[in-house]
């Protein structure tokens, strides 16, 4: 009965604090023609279009605000790099992001640099399939207490896309929502945009 | 003959020999070892620019305090981490100088095959000092001695004119030999110095005629000649092909210890389950091409070097000749051997002292089993002297000779 009273409390305070999020999937329009289905709960931090960074990157922050997010405090950041990456197709350009040892070690130490002190790699830099797609990821694991992060990179139809997905979880399962959200990009064709 | 004042039997050792080399040699061994300490110093200030330069770039117009603070979290982290990673080996190569030098010499004394005890013995004379071994005999007239000098473990006879240094063991010279020899240089330093040298050989001997003699004075050239052969002897050789092996091997191994290297001091490293794998992906994508790059440095290296040895032994030669005095110098040629007759300086040498008979340019060189040799000109003799004596020497250092 306790137990039952809490959940419902949390339930409302998840409500009061989302505020007018809606609670169903959404589908989040981006710039250079892409979409991705922005899982129950989640929103948009900030402004759809994103900010132009000085390192020529456009980033755009989503975050989850949900009861269900309570503990996991998912967060991703998209982004979208005008130009794509040299190559003759899309798995060509997405080699061709970490194409030596050097790059590939490069991103390795950043990624360690930003988990924080006693953080390990959880897995490595490697192409994978989440979804339709291939993806260059790579996930930290970090001390209790702080963010681990997955970090995937993606050439959709000749658009460069990142993410940078970070959870408070500690669990085996991570990044549940994050990988949906990865997994519904989609990217009309160039012609047609 | 006259009666000695000081008769000593003792031994020389390779021990004895590399204590007279680094006695010989000190100046340039110190400037050696030195020189290593200036490189250290031309390091850490390129380095200390470099880092300045960069911590510059970084804080760009946020003011002196900015980059003072930028400049010390950097050396207090990684950069400070790399720069004593790289004085650690350069003051250890400092500290080990001696030690690799007496290495060194004792492989070159191997390489010339000096490994053998020699049995010597000194006669301190009123008018000089004569040394014997089975051999060789040399009498050097207070003149030529420049003054006796105590290490903790030898006597070190120097003598000037040869800019040489006889090495005398001080454990095998009981202490009134010391007493008496202390004696000795003193007084054979303010002797009158047109006193006749002491004798090598008995009166008849001394007499009798040479089958050659050739007399000539040494010039810039024969000089150099002398320091060009000494450069082709087997040690010389061989320390340079151990040389190229350990260039060649250090570019090879270069890239792949500085990446270690770094990997260990840099805070935010890869752990090392995930960094091998791509330092063997390297291998094939980078590391050859500094192995490449350096060995091609080290090819250019090796192509220039006999130009570069010309050059330094031209430049020794000349030194060689400015700093000596020029004195006649007489070659004489005997059925058991020869002699060298110089002022102040006389030298008796049986035929199985010698080990070959060589020509390098205009000069001459009748090589000693201890690396040294004596040395003429080809133009000091006429056509007919030249065959009689090449013949001679051919007879003598034919294998199976015997000293007659």
């Amino acid at each position: 009965m306790k137990g039952l009273r809490s959940t419902f409390r949390a339930a409302i305070a998840a409500a009061l604090l989302t505020g007018g999020w809606p609670a169903q999937a959404q589908t989040l329009a981006l710039p250079q023609g892409l979409t991705v289905e922005l899982p129950a709960g989640w929103h948009v931090d900030g402004s759809a279009e994103g900010r132009l960074g000085r390192d020529g990157l456009r980033r755009i922050h989503l975050a989850c605000a949900s009861a269900r997010c309570a503990q996991a405090q998912e967060t991703c950041t998209l982004l979208l790099r005008p130009r794509p990456p040299a190559g003759e197709d899309d798995g060509a350009r997405l080699r061709s992001l970490y194409d030596s040892p050097l790059k590939k070690y490069a991103r390795l130490r950043a990624v360690l640099r930003r988990a924080g002190p006693d953080a390990d790699l959880r897995q490595p830099l490697e192409i994978v399939r989440i979804g339709q797609r291939e993806w260059y990821r790579v996930e930290t694991d970090a001390a209790p207490g702080h963010t681990s992060r997955l970090y995937a990179e993606t050439v959709a139809n000749g658009r460069y896309v990142g993410a940078i997905c970070g959870t408070r979880e500690t669990a085996a399962l991570r990044h549940h929502d994050a990988l949906s959200l990865l997994r519904s990009l989609q990217a009309v064709p160039a012609a047609t945009r | 003959m006259t009666e000695p004042l000081i008769l000593a039997d003792v031994r020389i050792t390779t021990d004895d020999r590399i204590a007279a080399a680094t006695f010989l040699f000190g100046n340039a061994f110190a400037g050696a070892r030195r020189a290593v300490l200036w490189f250290l110093g031309a390091l850490l200030l390129t380095a200390l620019l470099m880092m300045g330069l960069l911590a510059w770039d970084a804080v760009r117009g946020q003011g002196l305090g900015a980059l003072v603070r930028r400049l010390a979290s950097g050396l207090l982290d990684f950069q400070g981490r790399l720069l004593l990673v790289l004085a650690a080996p350069v003051l250890l190569y400092h500290a080990l100088h001696p030690m690799l030098v007496r290495q060194r010499l004792a492989r070159w004394l191997r390489d010339e095959g000096l490994v053998l005890p020699e049995y010597v013995e000194l006669r301190f004379e009123p008018t000089g000092l004569v040394w014997k071994t089975t051999n060789q005999q040399r009498a050097a007239g207070c003149q030529r001695v420049a003054g006796v000098v105590h290490t903790p473990d030898h006597l070190m006879i120097r003598l000037s004119g040869g800019e040489d240094v006889l090495a005398v063991p001080r454990a095998q010279l009981s202490p009134p030999q010391l007493d008496g020899i202390e004696d000795w240089a003193r007084t054979c330093h303010t002797g009158a110095r047109d006193e006749p040298l002491p004798d090598l050989t008995s009166g008849a001997e001394a007499t009798r005629q040479p089958l050659v003699t050739v007399r000539f004075t040494p010039t810039e050239a024969s000089r150099t000649a002398a320091v060009a052969r000494q450069m082709e002897r087997p040690g010389a050789r061989q320390a340079r092909r151990r040389a190229l092996v350990l260039a060649l091997l250090a570019g090879l191994l270069f890239a792949p210890v500085m990446a270690v290297v770094l990997w260990a001091l840099d805070s935010w490293h890869v752990p090392l389950r995930h960094a091998a794998p791509l330092w063997a992906e390297m291998f094939v994508t980078d590391f050859w091409r500094w192995t490449l790059a350096l060995w091609a440095v080290v090819g250019v290296v090796a192509l220039l070097h006999p130009a570069l040895r010309h050059w330094h032994a031209h430049r020794r030669g000349r030194q060689l000749h400015r700093s000596a005095v020029a004195r006649e110098r007489d070659i004489r040629f005997f059925d058991d051997g020869i002699e060298v007759v110089e002022d102040g300086w006389r030298e008796r040498l049986g035929w199985t002292a010698f080990s070959g008979f060589e020509r390098r340019g205009d000069d001459l060189f009748l090589a000693l089993r201890d690396g040294s040799a004596v040395q003429w000109p080809v133009a000091a003799l006429d056509g007919a002297c030249l065959t009689r004596l090449g013949r001679l020497i051919d007879e003598r250092l034919r294998p199976g000779a015997s000293p007659s």
